[in-house]
């Protein structure tokens, strides 16, 4: 009996010592650049921008030049996946992560200053000589709710809504609708032409992005950024508005049957093939939307109802992708700021414009945009209204089930009590 | 010629001894090969200590933590995480569907893989090619598996184009994303995968009765739903409670990897079974000492689940 209790006890003191080794790599960060004494022979670096996609081979490029003005060699490990945080914040726990990492600003990143996964990116800002060539508007996307900046921001995107005017013409629509009216009384004849109005990705993310713009109808910017963080959406008079305007948007076929189905993928497909008129989509879309369809794809805020006292909304956002400093790449921060900053050379910026049609991250930097879709979806800016995004402002822990509360808007009669219900229990 | 009685007992006594000494030297030698043994088996003793009782007694440690993940240190909090689990309608929620899951799954999957298996080992004509060919299915991976399944089931799927070109449009549906039809759907994919697996396993089982006995049967007039259930049945009893005990425990832990795949517990958290809400509460919302807590639950359900089916299915004759 007592030998099987003290086995009992051995288990326990084993297993509780593997659980706290897993906890040991938590550091605190450093108030102040840490600068490099050596030079050294390698850079690691985990990266999300995959070969084969355009910006994979900007970064080969860069790597190139990096390595052959410096002699230091940069090895790539490719960060793709779901996992590909967990298997970050593994090699942290283990104490081999890769120097420098890129991922993008959402999540459980923006916590990864405080749980020792990253260094606080301010004084590498300055030491970098980036703090005054980085937009202010781009480092407050990659500053968390407890004012770390966690990150230093490298690709912008903006995100309204794409329109096919061949399609919407189809509708009945000479060009994209500005309001609720407009949209709903444009349904009848989209089903009629075989059409829908807007393809939504209701079953994952890119859905639940736009029904939270959805969501922000009647609500000022403050008060969406005081709900990402704390919830409350049935209590708040604007926001149940908002939700009572999408909820009339899907039962009246704005959206395309079954959107609740349809995934990001498929709601690409149902507008690229012109079953669709319009979607909400990001800029780094932009370069596949079809040849012989960017001349007649326009962008737009989104259409809202007739007492809301918002413009059109958009989202934009600096937080697509950015470079972290890992806890092992402190000690060769200098060589890494070397890096980091060619990304904000002129040469590149034009690569990353072309190629991945992203917001240019620098005053000092003006690439060219040879995109129409994208020229397009600039002048949004001067027209709408500027709409918060979650991923800096919900609670890392909260974030998955906000997003499954706001994808599941789209199941077909769920009432604007329900959704609001669903996404307030996402705090709890 | 005789022997002296008392030279016949020192002769005993020295064949006792000698037979002692024989029985002690053998005795070491059992002990000397029974410990050579026993060494050979530490490697297995240890990586079983580590790798299976190790982690057992890890889940249960950690439902009495709040741990956010692996950067971060796990504080202990006694029995918070389970008055949370027990009072929070998603779990109830989830503990719903495991219940349809499992009390559909489980018996219908068993049953019909029983009876096909029961036809397979009557060796029928190309019965080689059957048996193969009801393999095919648990040869598939699962993302391969899924991919297939979501190419029927989505809306522009395989499913829908077929309704739509027989004039049924209107039964058109996104088939995993109602709330309707999604979870009958896991179901029904599950049960695609594992009847011919199972169906294989029972034709082995039932290959093994004597054929006698079921020529004896057919003689009495037995048709082959009586030869199946009268006689294979009763004769594999504990063989059938054995299957159905692995598929309640294959659905009950396993079920998350394909839910994740195909709906992602949704929609609506209609297709969240706990197995589901385990993976979501540890890998999607950092709440590991949660899913954990849901994890404890999960090994009580399924000793008892395994307890009652065994009872149910206990050889009795």
């Amino acid at each position: 009996m007592s030998k099987t209790l003290l086995s009992s006890v051995a288990v326990g003191v084993a297993v509780a010592t593997i659980l706290t080794g897993c906890a040991s790599g938590t550091q605190t960060a450093p108030s102040t650049a840490a600068s490099s004494a050596e030079k050294p022979t390698e850079i690691t670096l985990y990266s999300t921008m995959v070969k084969g996609t355009p910006l994979g081979t900007i970064q080969a490029d860069v790597i190139s030049k990096f390595e052959a003005e410096t002699g230091i060699k940069v090895t790539v490990t490719e960060a793709s996946g779901d996992g590909a945080m967990d298997a970050y914040e593994a090699s942290v726990a283990a104490g081999t992560e890769a120097d420098l990492v890129n991922f993008n600003a959402q999540g459980k990143v923006s916590t990864w200053v405080s749980k020792g996964a990253a260094v606080d990116a301010t004084p590498y800002l300055e030491q970098w000589g980036l703090k005054d060539t980085v937009l202010p508007d781009a480092i407050a996307d990659w500053t968390n709710s407890d004012g770390v900046t966690y990150g230093v921001p490298m690709i912008g995107n903006i995100w309204p809504m794409i329109w096919n005017t061949d399609a919407l013409s189809k509708a009945g629509l000479s060009a994209p609708p500005t309001n609720e009216a407009e949209l709903t009384g444009a349904v009848a004849a989209a089903k009629a032409a075989k059409v829908s109005l807007i393809a939504a990705g209701g079953k994952d993310w890119s859905g639940a992005k736009y029904a939270m713009m959805v969501f922000q109808a009647y609500s000022t910017a403050d008060q969406t950024k005081e709900l990402y963080r704390n919830g409350g959406y049935c209590a708040s008079e604007p926001s149940m508005k908002g939700i009572e305007y999408f909820v009339r948007l899907r039962d009246a076929g704005v959206f395309q049957k079954d959107a609740a189905g349809y995934g990001y993928d498929q709601m690409n497909t149902a507008f690229f093939t012109g079953a669709a008129a319009g979607m909400h989509a990001g800029s780094w879309v932009f370069s596949e939307v079809p040849a012989k369809m960017q001349a007649n794809t326009v962008a737009s805020g989104m259409p809202l109802p007739a007492d809301s006292t918002n413009k059109p909304l958009y989202y934009a956002t600096y937080g697509s992708n950015g470079w972290l400093l890992s806890p092992n790449g402190v000690k060769k921060s200098e060589w890494i700021g070397k890096f980091v900053k060619m990304w904000y050379e002129q040469d590149v910026a034009d690569k990353m414009a072309a190629a991945a049609q992203v917001l240019a991250f620098s005053p000092a930097t003006a690439p060219s945009y040879d995109n129409p879709v994208l020229n397009s979806a600039l002048g949004v800016r001067d027209s709408g209204q500027l709409a918060p995004l979650m991923d800096s402002l919900v609670p890392a822990d909260k974030q998955q089930a906000f997003t499954d509360a706001a994808s599941g808007a789209y199941t077909a009669g769920k009432t604007a009590q329900q959704v609001c219900a669903a996404l307030d229990a996402a705090y709890e | 010629m005789s022997l002296l009685p008392g030279a016949v007992a020192g002769s005993r006594l020295a064949a006792d001894e000698q037979a002692d000494g024989r029985a002690a030297h053998n005795r070491r030698r059992l002990v000397r090969r029974d410990l050579g043994f026993a060494t050979m088996t530490v490697p297995a003793l240890v990586s079983f200590f580590f790798f299976t009782i190790g982690p057992l007694i890890a889940v249960f440690y950690v439902s009495f933590t709040d741990w956010q993940g692996i950067l971060s240190r796990p504080k202990l909090v006694g029995w918070k995480n389970y008055a949370k689990v027990f009072s929070d309608p998603t779990f109830w929620g989830a503990g719903q569907v495991t219940a349809i899951q499992v009390l559909v799954l489980v018996p219908v999957l068993t049953v019909l893989s029983f009876m096909l298996g029961y036809f397979v080992s009557l060796k029928p004509r190309f019965g080689g090619l059957l048996k193969v060919i009801l393999f095919i299915p648990a040869l598939i991976s699962l993302p391969v598996k899924s991919m297939f399944f979501i190419a029927i089931l989505a809306p522009t799927g395989i499913l829908n184009g077929l309704l739509t070109s027989v004039g049924l449009g209107d039964w058109t549906t996104a088939w995993l994303a109602n709330p309707q039809t999604a979870l009958a759907w896991v179901i029904l994919v599950d049960l695609w995968q594992g009847i011919g697996f199972n169906a294989v396993l029972f034709s082995a089982r039932l290959g093994a009765i004597d054929p006698e006995t079921f020529a004896a049967a057919e003689l009495d007039g037995a048709g082959h739903w009586q030869r199946m259930w009268l006689i294979a049945y009763p004769i594999s009893k504990s063989y059938f409670g054995v299957m159905a005990m692995l598929q309640f425990l294959w659905t009950l832990f396993g079920s998350a990897a394909t839910i994740l795949l195909l709906t992602n517990g949704g929609p609506d958290r209609a297709t969240t079974t706990w197995s589901f809400l385990l993976y979501y509460k540890a890998f999607l919302s950092y709440q590991i000492g949660y899913s954990q807590a849901v994890g404890v639950v999960l090994i009580a359900v399924g000793l008892a689940g395994m307890a009652v089916i065994l009872r149910l299915f206990r050889q009795d004759y």
